[in-house]
């Protein structure tokens, strides 16, 4: 169910003044949301969880600068794109093959749509994070490039050119895995 | 006669160019870059089996990655997250609006954009042992603990971040590095007027209705010290309340506050150590962590100057600087210098007026100065009109303030608060 923008309203400040019960509802709110979006840029699972723990524990604190002239929700995900990416670029991260536990679902319809899923999946896995990165902003959060760009530090040119390289992997790599 | 002129666009398809991946792309999303891109790759289209079954793909990708199953919060999350808050625990995260990054973020960068403190670890004892003491013997526990024979102090980063006069380290690291549009450069800075002394300060939120936050407290002390031979002031500053638990020495020239040297100890999660020794028009030094050295090596060019480092500065500069009404001067802070976005960050102080605050720490006939720091919000700073201490800054943000007030000076370099 879409939050009510009043709600979120009331709940950030009360979270910004320290409240655990607004902090917690914030969460049952958005950590999904942040949790994807921090598993599709970093490809791990445990490196997400620590992103979700790290946008969560510090979200009080950040919510001093959050203004309130836009979405709230795009507020904490361009938070959270930065800590994953942050993340990304430092070295103690753990490296994680992605989900594939469910792909022994064989003959049917369903098991098609597992395989076909798990083979996205690792084609996204297999490509490197700056690319990645890219293409998770643009074709899954809406990003323009100039954002995308302003994200990661490089061109508008740069990310376009990023973002098709990683569209030509990963058609190399869907059409590869049939 | 159609298979010939089918044939005939087909042999041509193959000779002219494919449109290049980026307009192709374009073209998919509607967002080609002229009606000519347009129509030039749509004529392409028409007689290009390949580029049809690309854009086909290009299409698609996007619903095709949406069906990338991502994986859900796991259990307890929540409560361990409340129980570290709880504990004192924070992190601080990096800005949702920040500009442009470095074009190569290392990796010190993740931890230089967020300070993990675990207050718990000092915990109550450390805090009131430090609060009650006047010097930097008694900071707290860990971060004493993690200080160098020779370097009296723990440090981190943190007051005038707390303040709001400078920008957290989250933030400061990307900010623009080239000065336009500042006013003249603060000359003739005199250390001669400054004395020693502990100063200290609470920082709250104040809502519009008048609620506040419970305060943190910071507090800077300095004093006389040498350094390398030449007479300078040691400043101390530290700031210790429920969000931050920093604290950083920096020693500056006695006359002229040109930094000389500062030490920071438990800086960003991974507790990076930076040592910045400031030798003419450089800034020299390492920032150590994660198992690896980065070395610290920036010009600070004579025409950005005077520099200014340490989250204790401005307490020294307000005192060193005569100010009168029309004022305006810039400076330059000194960031980490490990990475090139991140070496000076140049701040415009303005002389707004006049007025007259009341706090509980009594009323003051102050300046009212406009301070900016490139790319910040604007910061409304109140300083004593008679002697330059800092009496308040403040923030204003949506829904209230951030302020942060004088809550004691040493009675020795100032006259004790006006009642």
């Amino acid at each position: 169910m879409p939050p009510e923008p009043s709600d979120d309203a009331e709940l950030i400040a009360r979270a910004r003044a320290g409240s655990t019960d607004a902090l917690g509802a914030l969460y049952a709110r958005y950590a999904e949301p942040v949790m994807a979006l921090a598993y599709r840029l970093l490809g791990s699972v445990a490196d997400a969880e620590d992103v979700l723990h790290d946008v969560f524990l510090g979200l009080p604190e950040a919510l001093r600068r959050y203004d309130e002239r836009g979405s709230f929700p795009s507020w904490l995900k361009r938070i959270a794109a930065r800590a994953a990416l942050t993340r990304a670029r430092s070295e103690g991260r753990r490296r994680e093959v992605p989900l594939d536990a469910e792909l022994h679902h064989a003959g049917s319809a369903e098991a098609d749509a597992f395989a076909a899923r798990s083979a996205v999946e690792r084609a996204l896995a297999g490509l490197p994070v700056t690319l990645r990165a890219v293409v998770v902003l643009k074709e899954l959060e809406g990003y323009s490039h100039a954002e995308i760009g302003a994200l990661l530090g490089i061109s508008n040119a740069a990310s376009e050119v990023r973002l098709c390289r990683a569209l030509r992997l990963l058609r190399r790599a869907m059409e590869g895995s049939r | 006669m159609h298979s010939m002129l089918t044939s005939i666009a087909s042999l041509t398809a193959r000779f002219r160019p494919h449109p290049r991946d980026p307009a192709l792309k374009r073209f998919a999303d509607g967002e080609s870059a002229s009606p000519e891109e347009r129509a030039c790759i749509a004529r392409h289209l028409e007689r290009c089996a390949e580029c049809r079954a690309t854009l086909s793909w290009v299409r698609g990708a996007g619903a095709l990655l949406r069906t990338a199953r991502t994986p859900a919060p796991p259990a307890g999350m929540l409560e361990r997250i409340a129980a570290e808050r709880a504990a004192g625990e924070r992190f601080i995260l990096p800005s949702a609006d920040e500009r442009r990054a470095p074009r190569s973020a290392p990796a010190w960068m993740a931890a230089a954009a967020t300070v993990l403190v675990a207050a718990g670890i000092a915990g109550t004892a450390g805090v009131q042992r430090w609060r009650n003491g006047s010097d930097a013997s008694r900071a707290p526990a860990h971060a004493a603990a993690r200080a160098v024979p020779g370097d009296s102090v723990p440090t981190g980063s943190g007051f005038l971040v707390a303040v709001g006069v400078l920008p957290a380290e989250a933030y400061a690291q990307e900010l623009p590095t080239e000065a336009r549009g500042t006013p003249p450069r603060v000359v003739g800075l005199d250390g001669g007027r400054l004395r020693a002394g502990r100063w200290e300060y609470e920082f709250a939120e104040h809502s519009e209705k008048g609620a506040a936050s419970v305060p943190e407290r910071g507090a800077i002390v300095i004093e006389e010290a040498e350094h390398g031979g030449r007479p300078a002031w040691r400043v101390f500053d530290a700031w210790r309340g429920h969000t931050n638990d920093m604290a950083e020495t920096t020693y500056v020239d006695r006359r002229t506050l040109r930094p000389l040297y500062r030490r920071a100890l438990n800086v960003g999660y991974s507790h990076y150590d930076v040592a910045q020794r400031f030798m003419r028009d450089s800034v020299l030094g390492t920032m150590t962590g994660r198992g690896r050295v980065t070395r610290i090596a920036r010009a600070l060019p004579a025409s950005g100057g005077p520099y200014a480092a340490g989250e204790g500065f401005f307490v020294l500069f307000f005192q060193s600087v005569v100010l009168k009404p029309g004022w305006s001067g810039s400076v330059s802070v000194v960031g980490w210098g490990a990475v090139p976005s991140d070496v000076v960050y140049p701040v415009s102080i303005r002389v707004l007026g006049e007025e007259r605050v009341r706090i509980p720490a009594g009323a003051f006939d102050c300046w009212k100065l406009s301070v900016r720091v490139r790319g910040e919000p604007e910061q409304t700073v109140w300083v004593r009109a008679s002697d330059g201490l800092l009496v308040m800054s403040r923030r204003i943000v949506r829904g209230g303030s951030n302020q942060v007030t004088l809550v004691s000076a040493p009675s020795t370099s100032t006259q004790p608060a006006e009642r």
